[in-house]
Protein backbone atom coordinates (compact mmCIF):
# COMPACT_ATOMS: atom_id res chain seq x y z
CA UNK A 1 0.00 0.00 0.00
CA UNK A 2 1.29 3.36 -0.87
CA UNK A 3 1.23 6.14 1.58
CA UNK A 4 1.01 9.40 -0.20
CA UNK A 5 2.15 12.47 1.64
CA UNK A 6 0.46 15.45 0.17
CA UNK A 7 0.17 19.00 1.14
CA UNK A 8 -3.23 20.32 1.89
CA UNK A 9 -3.22 22.57 -1.17
CA UNK A 10 -2.55 19.77 -3.59
CA UNK A 11 -5.32 17.80 -1.99
CA UNK A 12 -7.88 19.59 -4.06
CA UNK A 13 -6.16 18.70 -7.29
CA UNK A 14 -5.88 15.07 -6.40
CA UNK A 15 -9.08 14.14 -4.82
CA UNK A 16 -11.38 14.80 -6.07
CA UNK A 17 -13.78 15.02 -8.64
CA UNK A 18 -16.24 14.00 -6.05
CA UNK A 19 -15.35 17.15 -4.20
CA UNK A 20 -15.49 19.54 -7.15
CA UNK A 21 -19.08 20.49 -6.64
CA UNK A 22 -18.41 20.70 -2.95
CA UNK A 23 -15.38 22.96 -3.39
CA UNK A 24 -17.21 25.26 -5.70
CA UNK A 25 -19.75 25.89 -3.04
CA UNK A 26 -17.13 26.57 -0.47
CA UNK A 27 -15.63 29.94 -0.05
CA UNK A 28 -12.07 29.61 -1.21
CA UNK A 29 -10.76 31.20 1.93
CA UNK A 30 -12.84 28.88 4.05
CA UNK A 31 -11.46 25.87 2.20
CA UNK A 32 -7.91 27.10 2.66
CA UNK A 33 -8.50 27.53 6.34
CA UNK A 34 -9.84 24.05 6.67
CA UNK A 35 -7.07 22.59 4.61
CA UNK A 36 -4.52 24.57 6.58
CA UNK A 37 -5.89 23.32 9.84
CA UNK A 38 -5.58 19.77 8.65
CA UNK A 39 -2.06 20.47 7.41
CA UNK A 40 -1.11 21.95 10.75
CA UNK A 41 -2.42 18.89 12.50
CA UNK A 42 -0.01 16.83 10.51
CA UNK A 43 -2.68 14.77 8.92
CA UNK A 44 -1.41 12.81 5.96
CA UNK A 45 -3.54 11.84 3.06
CA UNK A 46 -3.51 8.20 2.25
CA UNK A 47 -5.27 6.51 -0.55
CA UNK A 48 -5.84 3.46 1.52
CA UNK A 49 -6.38 2.79 5.14
CA UNK A 50 -3.09 2.42 6.93
CA UNK A 51 -3.55 0.41 10.03
CA UNK A 52 -0.46 1.78 11.69
CA UNK A 53 -1.42 5.45 11.53
CA UNK A 54 -3.29 5.67 14.77
CA UNK A 55 -2.40 9.29 15.27
CA UNK A 56 -3.69 10.24 11.87
CA UNK A 57 -6.88 8.32 12.50
CA UNK A 58 -7.43 10.09 15.81
CA UNK A 59 -6.83 13.44 14.21
CA UNK A 60 -9.20 12.61 11.43
CA UNK A 61 -11.89 11.51 13.85
CA UNK A 62 -11.38 14.70 15.85
CA UNK A 63 -11.79 16.92 12.79
CA UNK A 64 -14.79 14.94 11.55
CA UNK A 65 -16.46 15.34 14.94
CA UNK A 66 -16.11 19.10 14.60
CA UNK A 67 -17.91 18.94 11.26
CA UNK A 68 -14.88 19.67 9.16
CA UNK A 69 -16.08 18.84 5.67
CA UNK A 70 -12.56 18.33 4.35
CA UNK A 71 -11.88 15.76 7.06
CA UNK A 72 -15.20 14.12 6.24
CA UNK A 73 -14.14 14.01 2.63
CA UNK A 74 -10.90 12.31 3.58
CA UNK A 75 -12.72 9.76 5.68
CA UNK A 76 -15.15 9.15 2.85
CA UNK A 77 -12.28 8.68 0.48
CA UNK A 78 -10.61 6.22 2.85
CA UNK A 79 -13.53 3.92 3.19
CA UNK A 80 -15.52 4.38 0.00
CA UNK A 81 -14.11 1.60 -2.23
CA UNK A 82 -13.95 -1.21 0.34
CA UNK A 83 -17.40 -0.34 1.65
CA UNK A 84 -18.78 -0.25 -1.89
CA UNK A 85 -17.46 -3.78 -2.47
CA UNK A 86 -18.83 -5.00 0.83
CA UNK A 87 -22.24 -3.52 0.21
CA UNK A 88 -22.29 -4.82 -3.36
CA UNK A 89 -21.55 -8.36 -2.16
CA UNK A 90 -24.59 -8.20 0.12
CA UNK A 91 -27.03 -6.27 -2.07
CA UNK A 92 -25.87 -7.31 -5.58
CA UNK A 93 -27.43 -4.15 -7.07
CA UNK A 94 -25.53 -0.93 -7.85
CA UNK A 95 -28.51 1.38 -7.38
CA UNK A 96 -29.27 -0.16 -3.99
CA UNK A 97 -25.63 0.24 -3.02
CA UNK A 98 -25.71 3.97 -3.82
CA UNK A 99 -28.72 4.47 -1.58
CA UNK A 100 -27.24 2.42 1.23
CA UNK A 101 -23.85 4.13 1.13
CA UNK A 102 -25.43 7.60 1.18
CA UNK A 103 -27.37 6.71 4.30
CA UNK A 104 -24.51 4.80 5.89
CA UNK A 105 -21.90 7.55 5.53
CA UNK A 106 -24.40 10.14 6.73
CA UNK A 107 -24.81 8.02 9.83
CA UNK A 108 -21.03 7.67 10.15
CA UNK A 109 -20.55 11.44 10.13
CA UNK A 110 -23.49 11.91 12.49
CA UNK A 111 -22.24 9.54 15.16
CA UNK A 112 -18.48 9.83 14.76
CA UNK A 113 -18.41 12.27 17.68
CA UNK A 114 -19.59 9.40 19.90
CA UNK A 115 -17.04 6.94 18.53
CA UNK A 116 -14.23 5.99 20.86
CA UNK A 117 -11.05 5.06 19.11
CA UNK A 118 -9.84 1.77 20.52
CA UNK A 119 -6.76 1.09 18.51
CA UNK A 120 -5.84 0.00 15.04
CA UNK A 121 -8.74 -1.23 12.97
CA UNK A 122 -11.45 -0.10 15.35
CA UNK A 123 -12.60 2.66 13.03
CA UNK A 124 -12.67 0.25 10.09
CA UNK A 125 -14.72 -2.26 12.06
CA UNK A 126 -17.07 0.46 13.20
CA UNK A 127 -17.67 1.76 9.68
CA UNK A 128 -18.07 -1.81 8.37
CA UNK A 129 -20.67 -2.55 11.02
CA UNK A 130 -22.64 0.51 9.99
CA UNK A 131 -22.49 -0.45 6.31
CA UNK A 132 -23.59 -4.05 7.03
CA UNK A 133 -26.43 -2.95 9.29
CA UNK A 134 -27.65 -0.43 6.74
CA UNK A 135 -27.51 -3.08 3.98
CA UNK A 136 -29.51 -5.55 6.07
CA UNK A 137 -31.99 -2.85 7.04
CA UNK A 138 -32.39 -2.00 3.37
CA UNK A 139 -33.06 -5.66 2.47
CA UNK A 140 -35.60 -5.98 5.27
CA UNK A 141 -37.32 -2.80 4.19
CA UNK A 142 -37.58 -4.08 0.61
CA UNK A 143 -38.72 -7.44 1.97
CA UNK A 144 -36.01 -9.20 0.08
CA UNK A 145 -34.76 -11.30 2.96
CA UNK A 146 -36.67 -14.52 2.53
CA UNK A 147 -35.18 -17.53 4.20
CA UNK A 148 -36.12 -20.57 2.22
CA UNK A 149 -36.16 -22.75 5.29
CA UNK A 150 -39.68 -21.50 5.84
CA UNK A 151 -40.76 -22.53 2.37
CA UNK A 152 -41.71 -26.20 2.48
CA UNK A 153 -40.59 -27.15 -0.95
CA UNK A 154 -37.10 -26.10 -0.07
CA UNK A 155 -37.04 -28.07 3.16
CA UNK A 156 -36.01 -31.23 1.46
CA UNK A 157 -32.63 -32.46 2.52
CA UNK A 158 -30.22 -32.03 -0.33
CA UNK A 159 -27.02 -33.98 -0.47
CA UNK A 160 -24.05 -31.73 -0.37
CA UNK A 161 -22.07 -32.02 -3.57
CA UNK A 162 -18.39 -32.57 -3.45
CA UNK A 163 -16.34 -29.41 -3.69
CA UNK A 164 -13.27 -29.47 -5.84
CA UNK A 165 -10.86 -26.67 -5.16
CA UNK A 166 -9.24 -24.91 -8.03
CA UNK A 167 -12.32 -24.73 -10.18
CA UNK A 168 -13.16 -21.24 -9.06
CA UNK A 169 -12.98 -18.39 -11.49
CA UNK A 170 -13.18 -14.80 -10.25
CA UNK A 171 -15.82 -13.79 -12.73
CA UNK A 172 -17.85 -16.91 -12.07
CA UNK A 173 -17.72 -16.45 -8.34
CA UNK A 174 -19.00 -12.89 -8.57
CA UNK A 175 -21.73 -13.93 -10.99
CA UNK A 176 -22.81 -16.86 -8.83
CA UNK A 177 -22.79 -14.80 -5.62
CA UNK A 178 -24.82 -12.05 -7.27
CA UNK A 179 -27.34 -14.57 -8.56
CA UNK A 180 -27.85 -16.26 -5.19
CA UNK A 181 -31.04 -15.62 -3.24
CA UNK A 182 -30.67 -12.68 -0.88
CA UNK A 183 -30.92 -14.84 2.24
CA UNK A 184 -28.20 -17.25 1.12
CA UNK A 185 -25.94 -14.45 -0.03
CA UNK A 186 -26.30 -12.43 3.15
CA UNK A 187 -25.59 -15.34 5.47
CA UNK A 188 -22.71 -16.56 3.32
CA UNK A 189 -21.07 -13.13 3.21
CA UNK A 190 -21.49 -12.55 6.93
CA UNK A 191 -20.14 -15.94 7.92
CA UNK A 192 -17.63 -16.85 5.27
CA UNK A 193 -16.23 -13.43 4.33
CA UNK A 194 -16.82 -11.16 7.32
CA UNK A 195 -16.31 -13.81 10.00
CA UNK A 196 -19.51 -13.41 12.05
CA UNK A 197 -20.71 -16.35 14.10
CA UNK A 198 -24.07 -17.95 13.60
CA UNK A 199 -25.26 -16.46 16.86
CA UNK A 200 -24.35 -12.95 15.73
CA UNK A 201 -25.88 -13.54 12.31
CA UNK A 202 -29.08 -14.80 13.92
CA UNK A 203 -29.30 -11.65 16.03
CA UNK A 204 -28.65 -9.37 13.08
CA UNK A 205 -31.17 -11.05 10.80
CA UNK A 206 -33.76 -11.93 13.45
CA UNK A 207 -33.54 -15.64 12.70
CA UNK A 208 -32.52 -18.71 14.65
CA UNK A 209 -29.04 -20.17 14.66
CA UNK A 210 -30.31 -23.27 12.96
CA UNK A 211 -31.78 -21.17 10.18
CA UNK A 212 -28.45 -19.42 9.80
CA UNK A 213 -26.63 -22.72 9.58
CA UNK A 214 -29.16 -24.06 7.15
CA UNK A 215 -28.88 -20.99 4.97
CA UNK A 216 -25.10 -21.25 4.93
CA UNK A 217 -25.21 -24.90 3.95
CA UNK A 218 -27.64 -24.20 1.18
CA UNK A 219 -25.56 -21.28 -0.02
CA UNK A 220 -22.55 -23.53 -0.33
CA UNK A 221 -24.55 -26.17 -2.13
CA UNK A 222 -25.87 -23.48 -4.46
CA UNK A 223 -22.38 -22.17 -5.25
CA UNK A 224 -20.88 -25.61 -5.82
CA UNK A 225 -23.82 -26.71 -7.90
CA UNK A 226 -23.66 -23.63 -10.08
CA UNK A 227 -19.92 -23.87 -10.49
CA UNK A 228 -20.18 -27.46 -11.56
CA UNK A 229 -22.90 -26.63 -14.04
CA UNK A 230 -20.90 -23.71 -15.38
CA UNK A 231 -17.88 -25.92 -15.76
CA UNK A 232 -19.93 -28.60 -17.41
CA UNK A 233 -21.94 -26.47 -19.77
CA UNK A 234 -19.68 -23.39 -20.07
CA UNK B 1 -20.02 -26.66 10.71
CA UNK B 2 -18.48 -24.97 9.76
CA UNK B 3 -15.39 -24.09 8.29
CA UNK B 4 -15.33 -25.14 4.69
CA UNK B 5 -12.68 -24.85 2.13
CA UNK B 6 -15.13 -23.18 -0.19
CA UNK B 7 -15.48 -20.28 2.23
CA UNK B 8 -11.76 -19.59 2.39
CA UNK B 9 -11.36 -19.92 -1.39
CA UNK B 10 -14.13 -17.47 -2.08
CA UNK B 11 -12.79 -15.10 0.57
CA UNK B 12 -9.40 -15.17 -1.05
CA UNK B 13 -10.94 -14.42 -4.43
CA UNK B 14 -12.78 -11.43 -2.99
CA UNK B 15 -9.69 -10.04 -1.32
CA UNK B 16 -7.63 -10.39 -4.44
CA UNK B 17 -10.23 -8.70 -6.62
CA UNK B 18 -11.02 -5.51 -4.77
CA UNK B 19 -11.04 -3.60 -8.01
CA UNK B 20 -13.81 -5.74 -9.48
CA UNK B 21 -16.53 -3.14 -8.81
CA UNK B 22 -14.19 -0.14 -9.05
CA UNK B 23 -15.43 1.35 -12.34
CA UNK B 24 -19.02 1.32 -11.14
CA UNK B 25 -17.91 2.61 -7.75
CA UNK B 26 -16.06 5.55 -9.22
CA UNK B 27 -19.03 6.45 -11.38
CA UNK B 28 -21.28 6.56 -8.34
CA UNK B 29 -18.81 8.27 -6.00
CA UNK B 30 -19.71 11.86 -6.89
CA UNK B 31 -23.42 11.17 -6.65
CA UNK B 32 -23.03 9.46 -3.29
CA UNK B 33 -20.93 12.30 -1.90
CA UNK B 34 -23.47 14.85 -3.06
CA UNK B 35 -26.23 12.89 -1.37
CA UNK B 36 -24.19 12.80 1.83
CA UNK B 37 -23.65 16.55 1.72
CA UNK B 38 -27.36 17.16 1.17
CA UNK B 39 -28.18 14.89 4.09
CA UNK B 40 -25.74 16.86 6.21
CA UNK B 41 -27.40 20.12 5.23
CA UNK B 42 -30.84 18.71 6.00
CA UNK B 43 -29.74 18.04 9.56
CA UNK B 44 -29.18 21.71 10.30
CA UNK B 45 -32.71 22.84 9.49
CA UNK B 46 -33.92 20.03 11.68
CA UNK B 47 -31.72 21.31 14.50
CA UNK B 48 -32.85 24.84 13.81
CA UNK B 49 -36.46 23.74 13.87
CA UNK B 50 -35.90 21.92 17.13
CA UNK B 51 -34.22 24.95 18.63
CA UNK B 52 -37.04 27.16 17.38
CA UNK B 53 -39.62 24.76 18.79
CA UNK B 54 -37.87 24.69 22.16
CA UNK B 55 -37.58 28.48 22.11
CA UNK B 56 -41.28 28.82 21.31
CA UNK B 57 -42.22 26.46 24.11
CA UNK B 58 -40.02 28.33 26.54
CA UNK B 59 -41.48 31.62 25.37
CA UNK B 60 -45.00 30.35 25.82
CA UNK B 61 -44.18 29.08 29.29
CA UNK B 62 -42.51 32.32 30.21
CA UNK B 63 -45.33 34.47 28.89
CA UNK B 64 -47.94 32.34 30.64
CA UNK B 65 -45.99 32.61 33.86
CA UNK B 66 -45.69 36.36 33.48
CA UNK B 67 -49.37 36.77 32.64
CA UNK B 68 -50.36 34.67 35.67
CA UNK B 69 -48.18 36.75 37.93
CA UNK B 70 -49.62 39.90 36.36
CA UNK B 71 -53.16 38.68 36.94
CA UNK B 72 -52.35 37.83 40.53
CA UNK B 73 -50.81 41.23 41.10
CA UNK B 74 -53.83 42.90 39.51
CA UNK B 75 -56.16 40.97 41.78
CA UNK B 76 -54.09 41.96 44.75
CA UNK B 77 -54.16 45.59 43.66
CA UNK B 78 -57.91 45.44 43.14
CA UNK B 79 -58.37 43.94 46.57
CA UNK B 80 -56.23 46.61 48.13
CA UNK B 81 -58.12 49.31 46.24
CA UNK B 82 -61.47 47.90 47.37
CA UNK B 83 -60.29 47.70 50.94
CA UNK B 84 -58.98 51.20 50.69
CA UNK B 85 -62.25 52.57 49.36
CA UNK B 86 -64.13 50.63 52.03
CA UNK B 87 -61.86 52.04 54.66
CA UNK B 88 -62.40 55.53 53.28
CA UNK B 89 -66.16 55.10 53.38
CA UNK B 90 -66.02 53.80 56.91
CA UNK B 91 -63.86 56.72 57.89
CA UNK B 92 -66.16 59.25 56.27
CA UNK B 93 -69.10 57.54 57.93
CA UNK B 94 -67.47 57.72 61.33
CA UNK B 95 -66.55 61.30 60.71
CA UNK B 96 -70.11 62.11 59.73
CA UNK B 97 -71.37 60.42 62.86
CA UNK B 98 -69.02 62.34 65.06
CA UNK B 99 -70.01 65.62 63.43
CA UNK B 100 -73.66 64.76 63.86
CA UNK B 101 -73.16 64.01 67.52
CA UNK B 102 -71.57 67.36 68.03
CA UNK B 103 -74.30 69.32 66.27
CA UNK B 104 -77.20 67.49 68.03
CA UNK B 105 -79.49 68.03 65.27
CA UNK B 106 -82.09 65.55 64.91
CA UNK B 107 -84.20 65.73 61.99
CA UNK B 108 -87.35 63.91 62.11
CA UNK B 109 -88.77 63.12 58.92
CA UNK B 110 -92.34 62.16 58.97
CA UNK B 111 -93.44 60.39 56.03
CA UNK B 112 -97.10 60.42 55.50
CA UNK B 113 -98.26 57.76 53.41
CA UNK B 114 -101.72 57.90 52.21
CA UNK B 115 -103.21 54.61 51.97
CA UNK B 116 -106.43 54.36 50.18
CA UNK B 117 -108.40 51.45 51.33
CA UNK B 118 -111.42 50.59 49.46
CA UNK B 119 -113.82 49.13 51.93
CA UNK B 120 -117.37 49.91 52.96
CA UNK B 121 -117.74 52.41 55.72
CA UNK B 122 -120.36 51.73 58.29
CA UNK B 123 -121.76 54.82 60.04
CA UNK B 124 -123.72 54.19 63.09
CA UNK B 125 -126.44 56.68 63.34
CA UNK B 126 -128.49 56.77 66.49
CA UNK B 127 -131.93 57.93 65.79
CA UNK B 128 -134.36 58.76 68.58
CA UNK B 129 -137.85 59.11 67.96
CA UNK B 130 -140.58 60.56 70.15
CA UNK B 131 -143.01 58.03 71.34
CA UNK B 132 -146.10 59.23 72.86
CA UNK B 133 -147.59 56.97 75.47
CA UNK B 134 -151.04 57.57 76.82
CA UNK B 135 -151.46 56.38 80.32
CA UNK B 136 -154.72 56.27 82.22
CA UNK B 137 -154.32 56.35 85.89
CA UNK B 138 -157.02 54.90 88.04
CA UNK B 139 -157.22 56.36 91.46
CA UNK B 140 -158.69 54.57 94.51
CA UNK B 141 -161.72 56.19 96.21
CA UNK B 142 -160.03 57.00 99.44
CA UNK B 143 -157.66 59.11 97.67
CA UNK B 144 -160.23 61.10 95.75
CA UNK B 145 -160.97 63.32 98.70
CA UNK B 146 -157.48 64.46 98.78
CA UNK B 147 -157.46 65.49 95.24
CA UNK B 148 -156.25 68.98 94.71
CA UNK B 149 -156.19 71.07 91.68
CA UNK B 150 -153.22 72.23 90.04
CA UNK B 151 -153.05 75.48 91.77
CA UNK B 152 -153.13 73.65 95.08
CA UNK B 153 -156.69 74.55 95.95
CA UNK B 154 -158.89 71.81 97.19
CA UNK B 155 -161.37 70.53 94.78
CA UNK B 156 -165.01 71.11 96.17
CA UNK B 157 -166.84 69.40 93.45
CA UNK B 158 -165.51 66.03 93.92
CA UNK B 159 -167.40 64.40 91.16
CA UNK B 160 -166.52 67.01 88.74
CA UNK B 161 -163.00 66.74 89.91
CA UNK B 162 -163.11 63.04 89.48
CA UNK B 163 -164.34 63.46 86.01
CA UNK B 164 -161.82 65.85 85.31
CA UNK B 165 -159.37 63.60 87.03
CA UNK B 166 -160.49 60.76 85.05
CA UNK B 167 -160.05 62.73 82.03
CA UNK B 168 -156.65 63.75 83.02
CA UNK B 169 -154.17 61.79 81.37
CA UNK B 170 -150.66 61.71 82.29
CA UNK B 171 -148.49 62.18 79.51
CA UNK B 172 -145.29 60.44 79.52
CA UNK B 173 -143.22 61.76 76.85
CA UNK B 174 -140.26 60.05 75.47
CA UNK B 175 -138.58 62.71 73.64
CA UNK B 176 -135.61 62.80 71.34
CA UNK B 177 -132.29 64.01 72.41
CA UNK B 178 -133.03 67.59 71.51
CA UNK B 179 -136.01 67.60 73.69
CA UNK B 180 -134.30 65.76 76.45
CA UNK B 181 -133.63 68.80 78.45
CA UNK B 182 -137.12 69.89 78.13
CA UNK B 183 -138.55 66.55 79.11
CA UNK B 184 -140.22 66.48 82.35
CA UNK B 185 -140.66 63.55 84.43
CA UNK B 186 -144.26 62.67 85.00
CA UNK B 187 -145.33 63.58 88.41
CA UNK B 188 -148.31 62.48 90.23
CA UNK B 189 -148.91 64.93 92.96
CA UNK B 190 -151.60 64.34 95.46
CA UNK B 191 -152.05 66.81 98.20
CA UNK B 192 -154.15 65.93 101.12
CA UNK B 193 -156.41 68.42 102.86
CA UNK B 194 -156.23 70.96 100.23
CA UNK B 195 -158.49 70.93 97.30
CA UNK B 196 -158.73 73.41 94.64
CA UNK B 197 -161.57 74.45 92.52
CA UNK B 198 -161.28 74.07 88.85
CA UNK B 199 -163.23 77.17 87.82
CA UNK B 200 -161.40 77.94 84.82
CA UNK B 201 -161.99 74.46 83.61
CA UNK B 202 -158.38 73.92 82.99
CA UNK B 203 -156.86 70.56 83.43
CA UNK B 204 -155.96 69.93 86.91
CA UNK B 205 -152.67 68.47 87.30
CA UNK B 206 -152.54 65.88 89.83
CA UNK B 207 -149.31 65.34 91.41
CA UNK B 208 -148.53 62.90 93.99
CA UNK B 209 -145.60 63.05 96.17
CA UNK B 210 -144.33 59.69 96.64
Amino acid sequence: MKILKLSAISYSSMCCEPYICFYKKLNHRYFKCQATSIKKSGLLLTDTINQKDDLETKELIKHCSKGNSVAQGILFNWFYSPMYHLSMRILANHHDVEDVLSLAFTRVFSYINKFEYQGTGSLTRWVKTIIINESIRFLKKKKKLIFYDEVQEYNKEIAEPVYESGILDEEQVYTIVESMPDGYRTVFNLFAIEGYTHKEIAQMLDITENTSKSQLRKARIYIIDRMQKTKKYG
Amino acid sequence: MDKHKLDSDIKAIFENSKDYYEPMAQQAKARIWENIQQNEKKKYPAYLLRILAIACILLILLSSGLSLSLLNSRRTLQRITDKNSYTEKQLSKFMDQSIAERIHVIDTVVVTEKEYIDRPVFVTQILTDTVFIKEIVYMPEDVKQNIISEDNTPVMNYEAAIKDTLSFTSEVLIRNMHMKEQAREPKMKIKLFNMRDNIRGEAVRLSMKL
